[in-house]
């Protein structure tokens, strides 16, 4: 990896307050490279009041054909052992995991000498990679889907994010370059490059792996938060034949067939509207269906649709409002200069 | 839907054995029109991709008796895969099973035709038990339509089906629970009625489990995806309501057998069977 040479100086992070050190995250903006791109700074910062504080490392990797993370580990697992430990210094807690999918790996892992970090390989299953099914797991804690695990202590972190961190805080090397599985090959490409110039023919590729990620388009660019960039195998779909395995494999019992029945329609209903929102997007339902049909496409159409839809309401409601709020006021007005106009009328006769 | 092809080999191989090559003319000229149709219909080759206008030909094709005309085998075809699924839209879209309705359509437009099955007693073994009379089952023990433990011939495609459809159940191409609750349905008021073979009674389990239809319903017609619920729960529910329809038919009918009007059934049926058990979500709950 070529890395052009940093301004900042490096860092002893074990003499180095914390503050220091979440500062110097913050200058080199780290984000959280799994996939959802959160600040890792603000993150941290979040668990830092709760009463016990977990870091937990997540190298399970459970997209089909994507290896990214598990190169990584094998080739940099040193660096992200450091990691562990500088958010483990942040936060002021010696409770760190590693988890990996392959046990050959962590008795690897566990050979670097840092015994302060528990090398826990975890069998790998579909879904063992998210978030809470992997808190779940090591810790046997319960985060309900409209909680963040960060506001009950527990810090769950990529382990390409740690790396990134750890050279970040003891080199200071702000992140230039990820590991990116291409087509099934991990390299190190510089984030930014464009999509088109690592594969020319932009039309049959998806960004991240092929089931949960997205087609890619022509002005793409790599992003920090992309694995992969994988086949799309949803080009030679077939109609659907209703058989309801996509059903059947959601682990988050949704009811996928019917969702994507009502997305083809663009007829949602508000049960469904629900349901979309539930979607964690992991891509088992891709990966289940006979037809090929790309699901989360539709289900990510049918859900930002919705949301459209939803703030379109909402504007119409509030435009309704205000006409309506201003025909009572000049209603209100004409009925007070019309009762004025009685009265100077009344006052008139009067006179006469 | 190309591993179904397979699976159907079996059973087809068997037909051709017992019921001579004549069978596999017919199945060919359902499959072809089958192939025919989908393509005038969808104005492409695409579609074909997918195998389903071969597999409702071929169902079409092994439902007909070996003598029947071959304008009438063709006929079927033609309204299945035309009436059946492309006026609704293609397939995913088709409320009916295609391959009963086609079956259906010439089941009752020219019953004369179709119902000429055993060319050799010039009645089937179902007619027969069906029809008897006051005469118990042991008398009919000798009939020469009646083989070992089902009808003659049939007890062997059936039993070929049977192979073909535990194949697509390996595979986890078809789920067990709808096959087994076609013969469940199929089996269990043949149990209830069968009173050691008096006059009245229905005839056996395993005779009715291997004459007609029976397998070629339970792993191949029941279990298309596109006419059956998806969930395990409404799945039971179907197939004993189509086991159920048939043996009624079968009993009390002026049909010989009668899958394919307990197939139309069970898929009329459907929306009332998906909206009864209808699956239940953690989110919403």
């Amino acid at each position: 990896m070529n890395v052009e040479t940093s301004e900042l100086p490096p860092m002893n992070w074990r003499t180095t307050a914390p503050q220091d050190i979440l500062e110097r995250i913050k200058e080199c903006k780290i984000v959280g490279m799994g996939g959802a791109g959160y600040p890792t700074n603000l993150k941290i910062a979040a668990a830092m009041d709760a009463k016990s504080r977990v870091v937990i490392a997540n190298g399970v990797e459970t997209d089909p054909g994507v290896t990214a993370d598990r190169t990584l580990l094998a080739h940099h697992g040193e660096d992200v052992l450091e990691g562990i430990l500088i958010v483990g210094r942040i936060l002021n807690t010696t409770s760190c995991h590693l988890a990996v999918d392959d046990s050959d790996l962590a008795s690897e892992l566990r050979k670097c000498g840092q015994h302060s970090v528990a090398v826990t390989p975890v069998k790998p299953s579909y879904q063992i990679g998210e978030e809470r099914v992997l808190i779940r797991k090591l810790t046997n804690k319960h985060i309900p889907a409209d909680a963040y695990p960060a506001q009950d202590g527990i810090v769950v972190l990529n382990v390409a994010t740690l790396y990134a961190l750890c050279k970040c805080v003891r080199d200071g090397i702000a992140p230039t370059h990820r590991m990116v599985t291409v087509l099934g090959i991990d390299e190190w490409h510089q984030i930014g490059t464009t999509v088109r110039s690592l594969i020319p023919d932009i039309r049959k590729i998806r960004l991240g792996s092929s089931a949960t990620g997205r087609v890619a388009e022509h002005s793409d660019v790599l992003e920090a938060t992309h694995n992969a960039i994988s086949q799309d195998h949803s080009l030679d779909s077939i109609a659907c034949i209703r058989c309801g395995k996509c059903t059947a494999a959601c682990p988050r019992d949704l009811p996928v067939e019917r969702m994507y029945e009502e997305s083809t329609r663009a007829a949602v209903s508000p049960a469904s509207l629900q349901n979309l929102r539930a979607c964690n997007e992991c891509g088992a339902c891709v990966v289940a269906c006979p037809s090929r049909i790309h699901l989360l496409d539709h289900i990510r159409n049918s859900r930002s649709h919705c949301e459209r839809e939803a703030v379109r309401e909402e504007n119409a409601r509030k435009a309704r409002s205000r006409h309506q709020s201003k025909q009572a006021r000049v209603r209100h007005s004409a009925e007070i200069d019309r009762a004025k106009r009685r009265s100077r009328m009344q006052q008139d006769h009067q006179w006469q | 839907m190309v591993r179904v092809v397979v699976a159907l080999v079996p059973g087809l191989a068997v037909s051709a054995w017992l019921l001579g090559a004549r069978i596999l003319v017919v199945v060919f000229i359902c499959t072809a029109v089958a192939v025919a149709t989908e393509m005038a219909c969808t104005r492409s080759f695409k579609h074909l991709k997918d195998f389903s206008a071969v597999v409702s030909g071929l169902l079409i094709g092994l439902c007909m008796p070996p003598t029947v005309p071959f304008w009438i085998a063709g006929v079927a075809s033609l309204v299945g895969v035309g009436l059946g699924k492309h006026a609704f839209g293609g397939l995913g879209k088709n409320l009916f099973n295609p391959a009963m309705v086609g079956y259906a359509a010439v089941l009752v437009s020219f019953p004369e035709q179709l119902t000429h099955y055993d060319a050799i007693t010039g009645a089937t073994a179902l007619e027969v038990v069906s029809h008897r009379g006051a005469s118990t089952l042991s008398e009919l023990s000798g009939h020469a339509s009646l083989g070992y433990i089902g009808a003659k011939t049939h007890e062997w495609i059936n039993g070929a089906f049977l192979i073909g459809g535990c194949y697509l159940v390996a595979i986890r191409v078809v789920s067990w629970h709808m096959p087994l609750a076609v013969i469940i349905g199929i089996a269990l008021p043949t149990t209830l009625f069968y009173d050691a073979g008096s006059a009245s009674s229905w005839g056996s389990p395993l005779f009715h489990c291997f004459a007609g239809g029976t397998m070629l319903t339970a792993f191949f017609i029941a279990t298309d995806p596109v006419t059956s619920p998806s969930n395990t729960h409404q799945q039971w529910i179907y197939g004993l309501l189509i086991g159920s329809i048939t043996m009624v038919i079968r009993k009390y009918g002026s049909w010989a057998d009668g899958f394919a009007f307990a197939i139309l059934l069970a898929n009329v049926a459907l929306p009332l069977i998906a909206g009864k058990a209808r699956p239940r979500t953690i989110w919403n709950r």
